[in-house]
């Protein structure tokens, strides 16, 4: 099934092309995993960097509240009684205050030597006043202070409405430095001051870019929120203050140096869905009463985180890019263009140039690769040399034994005075098919034969020895020449897979006579030379051998005269060529074959071999240079009579 | 030698150009028998054709018998004399379809 699905999918045709196809295959996981790794990275990086965020928020509006109340009071206890003396200040204690502080003064060492509120008379505040001074001489104690002997106060002071145990202290040094002016700022007090400041404090404040501070009382109520209709709602996630609460819930840790300096508290940290601004991380502290609570919307924590990966992706990108296209350009330059060259090598091996020399050297899998295939190369040569060598061999046998079937005895029956007979084949430079034979049959007939196979090499050769031999021994079994070729003809068509087939012309010479009995099968018509004067003989032409089964031939006669000379040939003579191609031609040949045959030198064959030689020579005339392309065969008989004498002696 | 061949359903005409010498032959036989399966009418058109060896005779003939065992026809058309002659004087004239040009 995977094995299917590759096939379709790796491209079948080039290396460049699978090669590219891996590289891809490989980048594209590669950026996969990187981009899996940096986004986890990412992805802690920020989650932690939110929820310092949301920390930062909280603290920084618990530090806003505390801070604007403690100048509160450092303005109005300044406002108040900065520019009085010592003696005014004792005034003022005994004279009573629209203030629901309680005033005592100190001497240096921080016991309390007046005050408004007699129970205190002797106490030791110097937890304030030996802090270290703020900016304006001005002190105060953050943790409030439980005063004892409250159980006194009831019946006391004139104003003590809520009559608490609970107060923070402020302090300002006497302008005489003999002491220290201590307010008691009831709790309540306090805390209402700083209540009118958190709300405008956590108002301001932002965290990140959509997230913010609010507040919620102890009754779940907000009371501060930057959507105005939210005010006075039902905080919706009272489980995260549950949690604050908890003592055993898991708290952050104080992040930075600041936070511990200000504001010593602790803060519980999470996630979850507020409002419209979806998940968000939020930190939630307690200033006084309140619970201060940040929320910083996860869209808005992690865009950068997202901007970040996608500028990773990017940079991915265009590495992959810079370095396919550089993988490409190698793979293109070590590899494919090496290739191709070999290939082209290659290639014209295989187009025969058996001389190339495959070099590719630049690398050590190509110096094997071209020196086996030079090696194969090499031995191949050895191999086609070697049988090169045998088929010459072959084909000269072949020649031989074709040549040497022939008779080739001149004269054939020297006791025979009726006729002159001669006969020559001239092989091509490949074993032709050409082929004449001649026998007696019986006493009075002559049979004689030319003939020509169409086909070359040792098939057209084994083809002519089939036709020779059948004819042969139909003719010699006392068939006519047309039977002959009928009954041959079925013979040859049989088992003629290679489809050859033989252009033969078949003559009885009654001796006699003078009559010739014939048979044509396609062959080119012979001239009959009477008087000095060649005709071609107008005979009707038979089928050729083995070109149809069932083919029937017809004989046809002449009559020769005492003299007469009858001249058969192949196409090798009329079709050969000259250099440009042009044939010899039969009107050349019957032009050649018309001759006072006193002119033309015998010799011991007589006129018949004579004139055999006379058209090879003009032949080779007219061809020149050219090179002989075909077999060139001719049979020459020349009709002689019978003698008186000869025919009384029978 | 160059041969072009159209296909008309069952008909093949194969247009030779060229001499049908001892080598090129080969090419012809080759373009024929490359189409030749499922053909009912085989048609040669020598118009083009310059001389014609017994090799050539050898592929008309081959081809002749090869349609005749898958009972079709050949057909010989726009065969010009030179042609013509050697079908004549092989007897190949009385047996086959040949339209001289």
């Amino acid at each position: 099934m995977i094995k299917k699905v590759l096939k379709k999918i790796i491209p079948k045709k080039k290396l460049s092309r699978i090669i590219s196809f891996w590289t891809i295959l490989v980048f594209f996981i590669a950026c996969c995993a990187i981009t899996e790794y940096t986004y986890n990275d990412l992805f802690k990086v920020s989650d932690k960097l939110a929820n310092i965020v949301a920390i930062i928020g909280v603290s920084d509006t618990v530090k806003n509240i505390d801070t604007k109340t403690q100048e509160y009071y450092d303005v109005e206890l300044n406002a108040e009684y900065g520019a009085k003396s010592t003696e005014e200040l004792k005034e003022c204690i005994g004279g009573g205050q629209r203030r629901e502080w309680r005033l005592s003064l100190t001497d240096n060492s921080g016991v309390i030597v007046s005050t408004e509120y007699e129970p205190y008379m002797g106490m030791n505040v110097s937890d304030i006043t030996t802090l270290d001074s703020l900016p304006n001489d001005f002190k105060t104690l953050k943790t409030p202070l439980t005063v004892n002997g409250n159980d006194s106060a009831d019946g006391g002071d004139k104003d003590d409405p809520t009559d608490t145990e609970r107060f923070f202290l402020y302090g300002l040094r006497l302008n005489d430095e003999s002491g220290w002016l201590v307010a008691f700022v009831p709790v309540e007090d306090h805390v209402r001051t700083a209540e009118s400041f958190a709300v405008s404090a956590a108002m301001n404040h932002r965290v990140g870019t959509f997230g913010y501070v609010f507040l919620v009382d102890e009754n779940n109520k907000i009371i501060s929120h930057v959507e105005m209709d939210k005010r006075g709602e039902e905080f919706d996630h009272p489980e995260i203050l549950r949690s604050f609460d908890d003592p055993s819930a898991e708290r952050a840790e104080q992040t930075s140096s600041y936070i511990t300096e200000w504001f010593s508290g602790s803060f519980c940290t999470g996630t979850g869905e507020f409002y419209d601004k979806g998940e968000c991380y939020y930190a939630v502290s307690k200033a006084y009463s309140y619970y201060v609570v940040s929320i910083y919307p996860m869209s808005d924590a992690l865009d950068p985180l997202y901007s970040t990966l996608l500028y990773t992706i990017e940079m991915q990108i265009l590495v992959f890019v810079v370095l396919f296209i550089a993988i490409k350009l190698i793979v293109w330059l070590v590899l494919v263009k090496k290739l191709h060259s070999v290939n082209r090598s290659l290639g014209e091996i295989a187009a025969g140039n058996l001389n190339v020399r495959v070099k590719q050297h630049s690398a050590w899998e190509f110096r094997e690769l071209s020196d086996d295939i030079n090696a194969v190369v090499d031995r191949l040569k050895g191999y086609i040399s070697e049988a090169e060598a045998r088929y010459d061999n072959d084909l000269a046998m072949a020649k031989e034994i074709q040549t040497s079937a022939l008779p080739n005895i001149f004269p054939p029956f020297p006791d025979r005075k009726e006729f002159d007979l001669y006969a020559t084949m001239n092989a091509a430079k490949e074993v032709g098919g050409d082929f004449y034979d001649f026998y007696m049959l019986g006493e009075n007939t002559l049979g004689f034969l030319i003939a020509d196979v169409s086909g070359k090499s040792i098939p057209g050769a084994m083809f002519m020895m089939r036709a020779k031999s059948v004819i042969k021994s139909l003719a010699e079994s006392g068939m006519q020449p047309a039977e002959v070729f009928t009954e041959a003809n079925e013979s040859l068509c049989e088992n003629n897979e290679a489809e050859m087939f033989v252009t033969a012309w078949l003559g009885y010479l009654e001796l006699d006579t003078g009559v010739v009995h014939i048979a044509s099968a396609g062959h080119n018509p012979p001239l009959l030379i009477h008087n000095g004067t060649a005709e071609y003989l107008g005979l009707r032409p038979g089928l050729i051998l083995a070109g149809l089964d069932g083919t029937r031939y017809r004989e046809q006669q002449i009559q020769l005269e005492k003299g007469d000379i009858l001249f058969l040939y192949t196409d090798g003579v009329t079709e050969a060529m000259d250099i440009e191609e042009k044939l010899y031609g039969e009107q050349r040949l019957k032009n050649i074959l018309s001759f006072d045959e006193r002119e033309l030198p015998g010799d011991e064959q007589g006129v018949v071999g004579a004139v055999c030689r006379r058209v090879k020579a003009d032949v080779s005339l007219f061809t020149g240079e050219a090179e002989q392309s075909d077999d060139i065969t001719m049979l020459c008989l020349k009709f002689n009579g019978r003698e008186k004498e000869e025919r009384n002696n029978d | 030698m160059t041969v072009n061949t159209t296909r008309e359903g069952e008909k093949l005409i194969i247009k030779a150009e060229g001499n049908l010498g001892t080598a090129t032959a080969e090419d012809f036989d080759t373009a024929v028998k490359k189409d030749i399966t499922g053909v009912k009418e085989l048609v040669f058109d020598f118009e083009k054709v310059g001389y014609m060896a017994s090799a050539g005779l050898r592929v008309v003939m081959s081809s002749a018998k090869a349609m005749k065992r898958q009972k079709g026809s050949l057909k010989l058309i726009n065969v010009p004399g030179q042609v013509m002659d050697v079908f004549k004087m092989t007897g190949v004239a009385d047996v086959l379809d040949i339209t001289p040009l």
